[in-house]
């Protein structure tokens, strides 16, 4: 009888556990606007140009135009949301469906990160592989399959642009400026 | 019976010590031989899924146009040239059509260097630049095609190549009549390379 009680009160105490785990992880899906603390809004990444330079010089698609990527870029020259009904390559300008899927995409990289950066001005940078990642590591970056390919300098317009954006301080014509290819 | 002497009792154990070893080795062999050795298998899975040579092309640099070339053709890889960069231009950009022949393909790199020759395509359309031409190759890298180069280029890549020097790889060629998986690919194709649209 006394084992019996105890056994029951174990599963009794697993039942609770399995319950409280499952809703307590239903609870925390995250929302753009919440719990990850303020996180850069779309019309900032869309209307400043951001989504246009990251298109032009991350997503290539050799690189983070690819839909393996945990950043995945669509445009207008790289991976597209819609294929064109006779398979053909579809050159028509990026979309703003694509563009909202870009910025969903950098947001949900490390939302916690780039709160914290954003909250901070910039201040807190962290391990954020957003700005990490482009960096050499002699600029205190981190290992990316593409090499350095952002100097964080006054001079490189695609640092301005990404760091600024990030920053709560984005320059769009520094973002157009790094959209540039030169030949 | 017969008792050994120490002489042949040494020999028969240094025999049966031989044997041993030479099974052991002979079973490593046979392992090794049927994990197809110490290549990568995610490439080589790619090289299979490009199934075998057309009949009656020969193996040379006109062969498997549109195919991505690095996977053979790099380093460690089943091709006896490893490549730079290599790909396939096409008259246009019609399903089919023929390959570019005798199209220049100039390369600048992101530290302004360049391949030692400028590659040519041949009747194919296939270019080609082997590694030890161009063995400090920094990407990204930028790409013009030109009929004549003392004219202005007939076409500029309006993106930048990062990292792949299979150009087919992202250029993949355009299917007439495609199935609905080829349709759904063609998102993450930049679609043949070309020198004029239509037929």
């Amino acid at each position: 009888m006394t084992i019996a009680r105890s056994k029951l009160r174990s599963i009794l105490v697993a039942a609770v556990a399995a319950i409280t785990a499952t809703v307590s992880s239903s609870c925390s899906l995250s929302t753009e606007s919440g719990e990850f603390g303020e996180l850069p809004d779309k019309a900032s990444f869309i209307d400043n140009k951001v989504s246009l330079f990251m298109e032009v010089r991350c997503g290539g698609l050799d690189c983070h135009g690819q839909a393996g990527r945990p950043l995945r870029i669509y445009g207008q020259t790289g991976l597209r949301l819609q294929a064109r009904d006779d398979g053909l390559r579809d050159n028509s300008p990026t979309t703003d469906e694509e563009r909202t899927e870009n910025y969903r995409s950098v947001i949900g990289l490390e939302p916690e990160a780039m709160a914290e950066c954003f909250e901070s001005k910039g201040e807190k940078i962290g391990t954020f592989q957003l700005l990490k990642k482009p960096l050499d590591i002699e600029n205190d970056g981190i290992r990316h399959k593409g090499g350095p390919v952002l100097r964080p300098s006054q001079s490189d317009p695609g640092w301005q642009c990404l760091y600024g954006w990030v920053s709560d301080n984005v320059d769009p014509s520094q973002c157009e400026a790094a959209a540039k290819i030169t030949p | 019976m017969e008792s050994l002497t120490p002489q042949r009792s040494v020999l028969r154990r240094l025999t049966s010590l031989v044997v041993v070893v030479l099974a052991v080795v002979g079973v490593v062999a046979a392992g090794a031989g049927s994990l197809g050795g110490c290549t990568d298998p995610v490439r080589d899975a790619e090289i299979e899924a490009l199934g075998p040579e057309e009949p009656g092309v020969p193996l040379d640099a006109e062969h498997r146009p549109g195919q991505p070339c690095l996977h053979c053709h790099t380093e460690g890889g089943p091709a006896k040239t490893a490549f730079a960069i290599a790909g396939t231009v096409y008259e246009t950009d019609q399903p089919g059509s023929k390959g570019a022949d005798g199209i220049f393909v100039q390369f600048v790199d992101s530290a302004g260097g360049a391949p030692r020759e400028i590659p040519q395509t041949g009747p194919s359309g296939n270019f080609y630049v082997p590694l030890q031409d161009w063995p400090d190759i920094r990407y990204p890298i930028r790409v013009g095609l030109y009929t004549d180069l003392n004219g202005p280029p007939t076409v500029v890549m309006k993106s930048l190549i990062n990292r792949e020097g299979s150009c087919n790889f992202c250029h993949r060629p355009n299917i007439a009549d495609p199935t609905e998986d080829e349709i759904e690919d063609s998102r993450s194709s930049a679609g043949q390379i070309f020198m004029r649209t239509g037929g």
